[in-house]
């Protein structure tokens, strides 16, 4: 065995040990580098050294415990896999039913992009935020800010969802198989068409614009067709009165501006203007001075900051005083 | 155990039979255990990769075309796995350690599992050839040897106890590898 003698005895010692330096390291490889008869020597000398020390090794593997680990793990497996193959095509269809293109647009010209969780079918939007909800039947729901959509498809003939806040309908016809958009105040049935319904619980009214197609209205408790709109309509409900009206709307941009990425203001009272601004961008607003209340105001803003709208607020009507705290996002009106 | 056992046993194991995988299992778990710890010189790592080596043999029992040795196919995942975990530590730490992986390497290339399985120590016996070999040195070899194999205890730390120099414990626990190595030929 002398000519695996050219080695000091202690680097091999200290290679089996894990005990070697870098240059120690450096000057082993080259030695099992120039021959083979080398590296065969030097591990079978670790073998007999593992093998010394087996019953330390073996204690240290731990096998029971880890046995354990693995055969409950296997069997929760099996278990499962009925299940689970069952689970995951039910799992698909309900992804797949609602997939979710989210995006929000905001008036600084920033883009948020908002995805909305999937976990039931529940989805929301939070200030100054819009998300588009495309569901199963190609059907898309663009809602505005903090907007709440609830998405039922228990009903097997049924396509229905649940609205709180704001939203623009873009239904897919299918005969036979109407879509419901249920409010608190009433429902409105589809059969493929563009429009949009507004129903925030701060605000005085539920709205329900059509743009494209017909829809009808029907009472929430008597389920009678209250009435069927035409496009261009307009169903308003006062929420106090419980009186509703029909209007022939000129401008559509008050109710599918925001839908356009603007903000619309049709003629409304400071305070539901200020609740507007309120859900795009996050500020409360505050109204000390109760002469200005009355005031109207209609515009279509494109893109603007708050800041500016504001200006523009107190430049039209300039007893409309008001002081933007950014730190607590207050506004107050005075 | 006889040869058409162990065949019976990988056919079960084939089948799914959880039984034939526990023994499987428990009879080369430790050596699979062995053959990581002494690469990676981490024990939770080296179960790790064991643990996902099985969990891998068995999620793969089916696709085992051959009743003949299955328990080289489980090798190969254990030899693939610590590659890679190597390899990736490696990636992780800048390459700061690579005279140390190139020495691995050189080690894992030995064990290859294209090369003969049945020279493979990780694959026999250990227990019996451990059972076997020790008794075969020499006395004072013995004790150094022995005293070598308790972990983190250091050549340094085993001359000062018995009272001998560094290069003699040194040499002896070289002879006594020596004469293992020579005993452990009787088994290959």
């Amino acid at each position: 065995m002398t000519q695996f003698t050219n080695i000091n005895n202690n680097l091999i010692i200290r290679y089996l040990r894990n005990d070697l330096s870098e240059a120690e390291k450096l000057q082993v490889i080259s030695w099992l580098e120039a021959d083979q008869q080398n590296v065969e020597f030097l591990l079978g000398l670790k073998e007999a050294y593992l093998v010394s020390r087996w019953q330390t090794v073996k204690e240290s593997a731990d096998v029971d415990n880890e046995w354990e680990k693995i055969h409950s793990k296997i069997s929760l497996e099996q278990d499962s896999k009925q299940i689970s193959k069952r689970k995951f095509i039910f799992q698909f269809a309900r992804y797949a039913a609602i997939i979710l293109l989210a995006f929000g647009f905001g008036f600084l010209g920033n883009h948020y992009y908002d995805v909305i969780k999937s976990h039931d079918t529940t989805f929301s939007t939070g200030l100054g935020r819009s998300s588009v909800v495309i569901l199963n039947d190609g059907s898309k729901v663009t809602l505005n800010a903090k907007t709440t959509l609830k998405y039922s498809n228990n009903k097997s003939n049924a396509r229905e969802v649940t609205l709180n806040g704001e939203a623009v309908f873009d239904i897919k016809k299918d005969h036979g198989k109407p879509f419901y958009v249920n409010t608190s105040y009433y429902k409105i049935k589809v059969l493929g068409t563009l429009f949009n319904v507004s129903t925030y619980d701060n605000d005085d009214y539920v709205s329900t614009t059509l743009m494209r197609g017909i829809v009808q209205i029907v009472d929430n408790k008597s389920n009678k067709i209250l009435t069927e709109l035409k496009v261009g309509e307009r169903f308003y409900l006062d929420k106090k009165t419980g009186n509703y009206s029909i209007n022939m709307q000129k401008d559509l941009n008050d109710d599918f501006g925001w839908y356009n990425g603007n903000l619309c203001f049709n003629d409304i009272l400071l305070n539901d203007l200020t609740n507007k601004l309120e859900r795009e961008f996050g500020y409360a607003f505050e109204i000390k001075n109760h002469n200005v209340q009355t005031y109207r105001y209609k515009a279509n803003i494109e893109k603007e900051s708050l800041e500016n709208i504001m200006k523009y607020i107190s430049m039209v009507t300039p007893d409309v005083h008001y002081k933007i705290n950014e730190k607590a996002k207050k506004i107050l009106i005075y | 155990m006889k040869q058409s056992d162990e065949e019976n046993l990988y056919k079960s194991f084939r089948k799914g039979d959880i039984k034939a995988f526990e023994h499987l299992y428990k009879m080369y778990q430790p050596r699979m255990y062995a053959y990581c710890v002494n690469l990676v010189h981490n024990s939770d790592i080296a179960k790790d990769l064991v643990q996902e080596s099985f969990l891998a043999f068995w999620e793969n029992r089916e696709n085992i075309h051959t009743d003949f040795s299955v328990v080289s196919y489980l090798f190969k995942i254990v030899h693939s796995n610590c590659l890679k975990y190597l390899r990736r530590a490696s990636i992780m730490s800048n390459f700061s350690d690579l005279t140390d992986l190139k020495l691995k390497e050189i080690e894992m290339n030995h064990y290859s599992p294209e090369k003969n399985i049945f020279n493979n120590i990780y694959m026999k016996d250990l227990e019996k050839i451990y059972a076997n070999s020790l008794d075969k040195l020499p006395e004072k070899c013995r004790e150094i040897f022995v005293l070598s194999r308790q972990q983190y205890t250091t050549s340094i730390e085993i001359a000062t106890k018995l009272g001998l120099s560094l290069r003699t414990v040194e040499n002896q626990l070289y002879k006594a590898t020596k004469i293992l190595r020579e005993e452990l030929k009787q088994y290959t």
